[in-house]
């Protein structure tokens, strides 16, 4: 396939300074904001944070297929230094797929029901290329292979496929125009553990093999572990935390992160896991200080006042925390249920 | 899929078969003395006495209802009180004459409904939508009689464009030859009642259409084909519209069978000579043997439709397996 | 009554069903007083000063909608058709919902050889065709008010109790009515305190629905004749216009009927489908 100078790490994917609102019926709502994120060639990062925290919005944003109520407000999404959000809707949907395409969430409902899995796939190839449809067709077939279908199952229906095939086939369709960025979206959420872990070495030998750069969006923070050297921790529309994937699950430094790794089940410790008390935000709610404020312990009027900005710190992680000083310590103790009450439980 | 198509046939014949009893049953179960179902009370007391005999009317009842299967299977629908003839020989051609009218108009009202529904839902939010929802909601709730009588008034009375109803010009075909099916004149006075009932059918897959789309549109699959950088049309056309096609599908035994039932109110309309007509005429003029004779055959047609209608949804669901 | 009040909540927050719920209870109020308001007899002959038929006159002061070939006023005769026209809309819809919810609830809660049976009975009246089937109970059992509500009844339950046993299908399988059963509830406690208040909603829409179809029925059998000769429904007026073959001559006979058809029914569609616009997501979610 395309073949690329490996040494030099090199930027395909730059986010800067991003922020999306929808348009609701009880006013705008700031769903994602001062999003930046940067993806070089051949990276593997993952996006983890719980359901609602903007993953899905930055996808679609970055798509371009926000639906019509959303829209980016501010901030460049730029792919090898073209910035997609000035492009003409015309050629727009022309670098969907080829550039950046993505291996959706849930493949049941990814699949049009009453066509056939090979067709959905060739049209895609279609869309972008003026190639004849045998040929489309022929290249289909050896994705297929490569994703370990066999081809001649091209001509069957979705609800032929058990689901870890039709996870195969969506990869097989992200793959098909080799674009040099795949977003994941919880590839595997619907799998049972064992087809996760297949499809996950098939992911990752595939993107050693083509080259192409892979965003793991998910909640689950062992499979992040598991795949990515690098990792950014999402939070009501905020990027709260980047780093090393080992350096932010051995010392996590921002409070929600800490509370994030608490919630994982630990093989071999006796400690149960613990869920951070409370629920996010409402977002279309105007909220001037830090978004995780109100579940914070660690929360004081500054950090409801003032919305803290992306700081540097050891190793080149990014943390978005008034009180990076204090939560060395508090990580200690945030194994206990106790120590998560807030300063507005307290009478 | 054999067995299939074996299991809705003997479905459809035990309906059918359940509405030839019930029928029967019915017109002799009732007050009165029920050989007048049977023979004309019009008759002289002589005449009745000898004709009772003659059909074996003097027998049990469930052996009357065995001769009538009988004859049934030999297409003998007995003897018309008003016309003194074979039911049989006025039901000849009255079959295809209601065929004619709403197979067609059905047609072309499924497949405008199908298209524009499609349309609407891409553009929705749109006044043009509103327009059309709110136009195809009050069509549908007026009678398509009185939409015939709107149509003979404006087309036919002020503009004279159509003829007032009838199948052709009377006089025209005396001897009611097949030749009067593609003649000029026929489609001319076809024109009027078809279009009518075109447009009343239409809003029903009009408006499920939209509807199946809008929520259609919502899912993942139509997200992915957007973001596969598929052209909108294309995704509007050959994806949700496909997968829409499906609920209208389901509902379309339902609806021709209404339209086949409907026959009765805009035949009357248009004086068009099919069954449903002739079934108004004969249940107005008492004539028990063409009530029965004409109502089983628009229940063959209703049924019929609903058989045909299950066939094609399994071509467009490649999720139906046929056991 | 909370249903109800529910009910007229959930329609009212939308825009095109608060207007349609005005015009229906315009429609309401005209079934109980329009007779009061109209100024001549449903059937009463008008005459001039000559002593003459005040035949197909056009529109005046005298007669807002002009007359009929019998000297009839046309306003008044749509007033008078209001009150038939919602007495059998509404009872036949509450029947037939009655009769197919229950049909539905039985078939689908006890299943097995009871379902399957009462399916195939569904499937029968499914395969009648409806008009046809009216007509004929009509001239057998004669016509009135009561035989034409009882005859539509007949042929409407089939598609209510199809719907309503689908829903009972998934809702029989849920955790509540386990719950229910073994406590030791007895199955018609399960059936109609557990599960029936499940499907209301269900039976609501198929009111409305029922309503209106019931309406333009009613005025079709009008049409074709086989109406309550005693009563003055709008559907009877056009077929007094028809079968006088003078209706192409006095479109102010015509249109008025069709049209207060035509408003009511479509007040009560609207009215549905700002219900179901609501609740259907809600049952879906249900499954």
């Amino acid at each position: 396939m395309k073949a690329f100078s490996g040494n030099i790490p090199d930027t395909v994917l730059n986010i800067e300074g991003l922020a999306v609102e929808y348009g609701t019926g009880t006013g705008p709502a700031s769903a994602l904001v001062d999003i930046d994120l940067r993806l070089d060639v051949g990276e593997r990062v993952g996006l983890v944070g719980e359901s609602g925290c903007g993953k899905s919005t930055l996808l679609k944003t970055i798509m371009g297929t926000l639906p019509a109520n959303g829209a980016a407000t501010g901030g460049t999404i730029s792919l090898c230094g073209q910035d997609l959000l000035s492009l003409p809707e015309s050629e727009r949907r022309l670098t969907r797929w080829r550039d950046i395409s993505m291996i959706t969430q849930s493949a049941l409902n990814a699949l049009n029901p009453v066509q056939r899995v090979g067709n959905q796939v060739v049209e895609a190839i279609l869309a972008h290329e003026s190639v004849p449809r045998r040929q489309a067709t022929e290249r289909v077939r050896s994705l297929f292979k490569i994703v370990g279908v066999d081809p001649n199952r091209m001509r069957e229906y979705p609800h032929q496929f058990s689901g870890g095939m039709r996870q195969r086939v969506v990869i097989a369709m992200a793959l098909a125009l080799t674009p040099k960025v795949v977003l994941a979206d919880e590839p595997t959420t619907a799998l049972d553990v064992v087809v996760q872990d297949q499809i996950f070495s098939e992911i990752r030998s595939l993107q050693e093999k083509l080259g192409f750069a892979l965003v793991l969006v998910t909640h689950d923070l062992s499979l992040v572990v598991e795949n990515c050297r690098r990792m950014v921790v999402m939070y009501a529309g905020v990027i709260v935390e980047t780093g090393t994937t080992a350096d932010i699950v051995k010392s996590p430094m921002h409070p929600y992160t800490i509370g994030l790794r608490n919630a994982v089940p630990v093989l071999g410790s006796d400690s149960d896991p613990i869920a951070i008390p409370g629920a996010p935000p409402n977002l279309t709610t105007d909220i001037p200080g830090c978004r995780f404020a109100a579940r914070c312990p660690l929360a004081t009027d500054e950090c409801t006042a003032q919305f803290p900005p992306l700081r540097p710190a050891a190793g080149g992680r990014l943390v978005r925390c008034h009180k990076t000083d204090e939560t060395q310590n508090f990580a200690l103790k945030a194994r206990d249920p106790a120590a998560w009450a807030t300063p507005c439980d307290s009478p | 899929m054999k067995s299939f198509v074996a299991r809705r046939l003997w479905h459809m014949c035990l309906t059918l078969f359940v509405m030839i009893t019930l029928m029967f049953f019915l017109f002799r179960m009732l007050p009165g003395d029920p050989t007048a179902t049977v023979i004309s009370p019009a008759l002289y007391p002589k005449a009745q006495e000898a004709l009772k005999a003659q059909f074996g009317l003097d027998r049990p009842l469930w052996e009357q209802y065995f001769v009538y299967l009988k004859n049934l299977a030999s297409f003998d629908f007995g003897i018309s009180f008003h016309t003194r003839r074979p039911v049989a020989d006025a039901i000849e051609g009255r079959l295809l004459n209601t065929v004619l009218l709403i197979l067609p108009s059905m047609f072309l009202a499924y497949v405008a409904g199908a298209l524009l529904g499609t349309i609407v839902a891409w553009r929705r939010g749109s006044k043009f939508e509103t327009a059309l929802v709110f136009a195809a909601t009050s069509l549908q709730s007026t009678p398509v009689f009185w939409l015939g009588m709107l149509a003979i008034l404006l087309f036919s009375i002020r503009l004279d464009l159509f003829p007032i109803g009838h199948i052709v010009t009377p006089g025209l075909f005396p001897d009611n030859s097949l030749k009067m099916y593609v003649s000029a004149d026929f489609l001319h006075h076809l024109a009027l009642p078809f279009l009518v009932n075109a447009l009343y059918q239409f809003c029903f897959p009009f408006l499920l259409m939209r509807s199946t789309m809008l929520s259609t549109i919502g899912e993942d699959y139509i997200e992915l084909a957007r973001m596969k950088g598929l052209k909108e049309s294309r995704i509007i056309f050959g994806h949700a519209m496909r997968n829409s096609l499906l609920p209208l599908a389901t509902t379309m035994p339902m609806i021709l069978g209404w339209a086949v039932a409907g026959s009765v109110v805009i035949e009357t309309v248009f004086s068009w000579p099919g069954l449903g007509l002739l079934m108004v005429e004969a249940v107005s003029r008492s004539d028990y043997p063409m009530v029965q004779a004409t109502f089983l055959l628009i229940a063959v047609l209703t049924v019929a439709g609903t058989f045909i209608a299950d066939l094609l949804y399994g071509l467009l669901d490649p999720r139906i397996v046929y056991e | 009554m909370k249903l109800l009040k529910e009910f007229l909540a959930i329609v009212w927050r939308s825009p095109s069903g608060k207007a349609s719920l005005l015009v229906f209870g315009l429609c309401l109020f005209l079934a109980a007083f329009g007779p009061l308001l109209a100024p001549y007899g449903a059937t009463e002959r008008s005459y001039d000063a000559a002593g003459d038929l005040v035949r197909l006159a056009t529109p005046s002061a005298d007669h807002w909608l002009g007359t009929t070939l019998l000297g009839r006023d046309v306003f008044s005769q749509i007033l008078w058709g209001a009150r038939p026209a919602i007495i059998i809309g509404v009872l036949t819809a509450l029947g037939t919902v009655l009769i197919g919810v229950n049909v539905g609830l039985i078939a689908g809660y006890f299943g097995g050889r009871v379902d399957s049976v009462m399916m195939r009975i569904t499937d029968i009246f499914l395969g009648l065709p409806f008009l046809p089937f009216i007509i004929v109970l009509l001239s057998l059992t004669g016509r009135s008010i009561w035989t034409i509500i009882f005859a539509m009844m007949i042929v409407m339950w089939r598609s209510t109790a199809r719907i309503v046993r689908s829903q009972v299908l998934s809702i029989r399988e849920m955790q509540f009515v386990a719950a229910a059963k073994s406590t030791g509830a007895s199955d018609l406690d399960v059936l109609y305190k557990e599960i029936a208040p499940n499907v209301m909603p269900l039976a609501l829409i198929g009111i409305t629905f029922a309503l209106a179809w019931s309406v333009i029925t009613e005025a079709s059998i009008g049409f074709l004749g086989f109406g309550d000769p005693d009563v003055v429904s709008w559907g009877s007026i056009i077929y007094q216009a028809y079968a006088s073959q003078m209706m192409y001559r006095a479109p102010w006979w015509v249109l008025p009927p069709g049209i207060a058809i035509m408003v009511l029914v479509t007040s009560v569609y609207f009215v549905g489908r700002a219900y179901e616009e609501v609740v259907n997501p809600r049952m879906r979610e249900m499954r």
